[in-house]
């Protein structure tokens, strides 16, 4: 006998109480009757059970780790208060993927695992070139990414690691070298040559004898077994502190150009065979790199007319159209280069972007000049767009709230959470934005876990971020989050009701996580990276 | 040194892990409507699963064979339950267990469907009931947040189900219908 709807309410009313924990005895008594009896309430609760979990899954599946701070900034950010929203479901998800891992560590021997069990972490650089490299445990492919807490043991030959704050180390096999973050190393034995550019200033290597911070440079270390280290300058200067046996630290000193200096615990010496070595590092090594093909959609907003608001080439090319009254052509004013898009505060626009709500890999970059006296009713997104399918969004602007971040900083705001960075940007001045989104594959942290990595000027940011509860509510949510589309000037869903005020230029989306010298190209020559530039570097 | 057959095996067990884990956490809880136990019982399941793949029949039905499984686990945590903790009596979780399995193929198109129907709820009411199903959050800190009373918040909670399940089926008959 099928069920009537007065009772199919009832039925629902009682597994709504079980999934609240708001039953009494009695109704539970009456829930697990009609589940003994009736196989149409089975299936009707099962089916109102299986939405629970699946609400358990959609609430939970924003999760996100930012950068931190370079050593010495004064700023540190512990790990446990960048994952927001990494809730018990997904939680548990890392742990049963541990353990996963943790079973394989006895099915396939050690090896194998000290490199897979770092499959887990933050992402803080790339494996970007090697050469006739041999590993020990499982071998490292070029453009893999690698972790926070990885151990990197090359048994012979050479690698390329690019840190995500720009600086490059190569290796030289034998050697092993862990990585901290994308700011600090520790290099336990082997040759490296560290290649800094200035973005990444405070860039450091350590390790039991000495601690080495860059000041914008290309230095060399050699560690050999027991510890002792020699540190070559090779451009530049590095600020250099001997560590004794308690690992304590001696005043720091500096290094220049062509200088060296060997460190072990019974203190600092001259480095034997100076000459040589020097020569030795200075020698162009030719890396087999990972090329992989990246499409950009570029608006400089110089064009002619209507084209002003249309990307770069192709036969139909996404183009904003305006959302408020004026003409999108009356927005033209001076750019960074040439003309840019300027946002008055009532003006904002809209170009459809197929695919834009996926949660995959992207970065978005574009030059920015917000006036020194922009009102907070005035920092709204300057780039936003829908994220997956649940109505959430990306909103890239600036921060308001001074008791989260400080004034004017970037701040992206990605579903139910935010980063904010360090740099403000509310100075009148033009400031080159990327901010890099790396969705993780499913699995890794729970599913759909989100990794974003914000530059300002070329310079990774220190990050704080944090989860929030409750968003701004949108009367034009609903139809915004259908639509597959790119907003400038406001943020898709309104959150709050500001727009922005400033002038926005050369915005470019990429469907790849570019990387920190990519970035620079963009910022320096206003245009993708060529392959052979990146094969040369 | 791992031997690579060992290898793409792990990686085989890895993938179809996270691609049903969902469907498997979904399983466990009906029968365990608790959601630390079911998670509980989810990672107990798993260390199951990793210690008996090699029984795994390649091609066959993943989920099916780690819902069984989960089945004996949930059954192993019933006997460590107390007694306020047992929701329903053997029999009706055998009951419900048969009736799960047998469903488990409409439970991804559920799924996808209900993010369709996610997007179609007022916004007020979405974040109500994400905010709800949010990790570490509940009924009460929903009713803070949306500033409803408590009784305010289960009310609408119902109501939003109510209309996310019918959404559901409705999208669902739709689509068979085309």
């Amino acid at each position: 006998m099928s069920l009537t709807d007065q009772e199919r309410l009832e039925l629902h009313a009682l597994c709504d109480a079980l999934v609240d924990a708001a039953t009494t005895d009695a109704q539970r008594a009456r829930l697990e009757e009609w589940l003994a009896t009736s196989e149409e309430a089975r299936r009707c609760y099962v089916r109102a059970l299986a939405l629970s979990a699946s609400l358990m899954d959609y609430a939970g599946e924003m999760q996100a780790e930012a950068p931190d701070a370079p050593p010495g900034s004064g700023r540190v950010i512990r790990p446990a208060t960048w994952v927001w929203a990494l809730g018990s479901l997904a939680a548990a998800a890392v742990v049963v993927l541990a353990f996963w891992l943790g079973a394989a560590q006895q099915l396939s021997g050690p090896d194998e695992v000290a490199s897979t069990a770092q499959e887990n972490g933050e992402s803080i650089a790339r494996l970007s070139g090697a050469k006739d490299s041999h590993w020990t445990g499982r071998a490292l492919q070029a453009g893999e990414e690698l972790h926070r807490g990885q151990r990197i043991e090359l048994a012979g030959g050479m690698a390329e690691i690019t840190f995500d704050s720009g600086a490059q180390i190569t290796l030289e096999g034998p050697a092993s070298l862990d990585l901290l973050s994308a700011w600090d190393a520790v290099l336990h034995r082997g040759t490296l040559k560290a290649n800094v550019p200035p973005e990444a200033v405070g860039f450091r290597v350590s390790n039991a004898s000495v601690n080495v911070v860059d000041l914008g440079t290309e230095f060399s270390m050699i560690a050999d077994e027991n510890g002792a280290t020699e540190v070559f300058v090779l451009k530049g200067a590095v600020e250099t502190a001997a560590r004794d046996a308690a690992g304590n630290e001696a005043p720091p000193v500096v290094l220049r150009e062509k200088q060296a200096r060997r460190f072990a615990r019974a203190g600092g010496s001259e480095v034997r065979d100076h000459d040589a070595k020097l020569a030795r590092f200075m020698r162009k090594v030719v890396f087999e790199r990972f090329a992989r093909p990246v499409q950009y959609t570029h608006w400089s907003f110089d064009g002619a007319g209507d084209d002003f608001a249309a990307a770069d080439g192709g036969d139909s090319p996404p183009r904003f159209h305006s959302l408020t009254d004026g003409a999108i052509a009356q927005m033209r004013a001076a750019g960074y280069r040439h003309s840019g898009m300027h946002f008055d505060g009532q003006f904002s626009a809209k170009a459809a972007f197929p695919g834009i709500r996926q949660r995959s890999v992207r970065t978005v970059a574009f030059w920015i000049k917000i006036p020194a006296d922009a009102p907070l009713s005035d920092a709204g997104a300057m780039v936003s767009w829908p994220l997956g399918g649940v109505g959430r969004s990306v909103a890239i602007g600036w921060n308001r709230n001074p008791a989260q971040s400080p004034l004017g900083v970037l701040r992206t705001n990605a579903g139910r959470g935010y980063f904010a960075g360090s740099t403000p940007l509310r100075d009148g001045r033009w400031h080159h934005v990327a901010v890099v989104f790396s969705p993780k594959a499913k699995g890794d942290k729970g599913e759909g876990g989100m990794q974003l990595r914000q530059y300002v000027d070329g310079r990774l940011e220190t990050a704080s971020a944090k989860h929030f509860g409750k968003r701004g509510k949108g009367a034009d949510t609903l139809a915004a989050a259908t639509e597959d589309a790119l907003w400038i000037g406001r943020a898709m869903d309104r959150a709050g009701r500001e727009q922005f005020r400033g002038t926005l230029d050369e915005l470019f989306v990429a469907d790849a996580a570019l990387t920190p010298r990519e970035i620079l190209h963009l910022l320096r020559e206003n245009k993708p990276a060529p392959p052979e530039m990146l094969a040369a570097q | 040194m791992d031997s690579a057959p060992n290898a793409d095996r792990n990686k085989q067990l890895m993938r179809l892990m996270t691609q049903h884990q969902r469907r498997v956490f979904g399983y466990i809880y009906t029968l365990v409507p608790d959601r630390h136990d079911a998670e509980d019982i989810l990672q107990e399941t798993s260390v199951v699963i990793c210690e008996k793949f090699e029984q795994f029949q390649p091609g066959t039905d993943f989920a099916a064979w780690a819902c069984q499984i989960a089945y004996w686990e949930v059954r192993r945590a019933r006997q460590k339950f107390a007694r306020a903790k047992v929701v329903f009596n053997q029999e009706v979780v055998d009951a419900i267990a048969q009736t799960a399995a047998e469903m488990i193929p409409e439970a991804s198109a559920r799924h996808e469907a209900l993010a369709h129907c996610l997007q179609k709820l007022h916004p007020r009411d979405r974040e109500l009931v994400l905010t709800r199903y949010e990790p570490g959050c509940g009924v009460e800190i929903a009713a803070q947040r949306s500033g409803r009373s408590l009784e305010a918040a289960y009310k609408a909670l119902g109501r939003i189900r109510k209309l996310l399940h019918d959404c559901v089926s409705n999208q669902l008959s739709l689509e068979d219908a085309t």
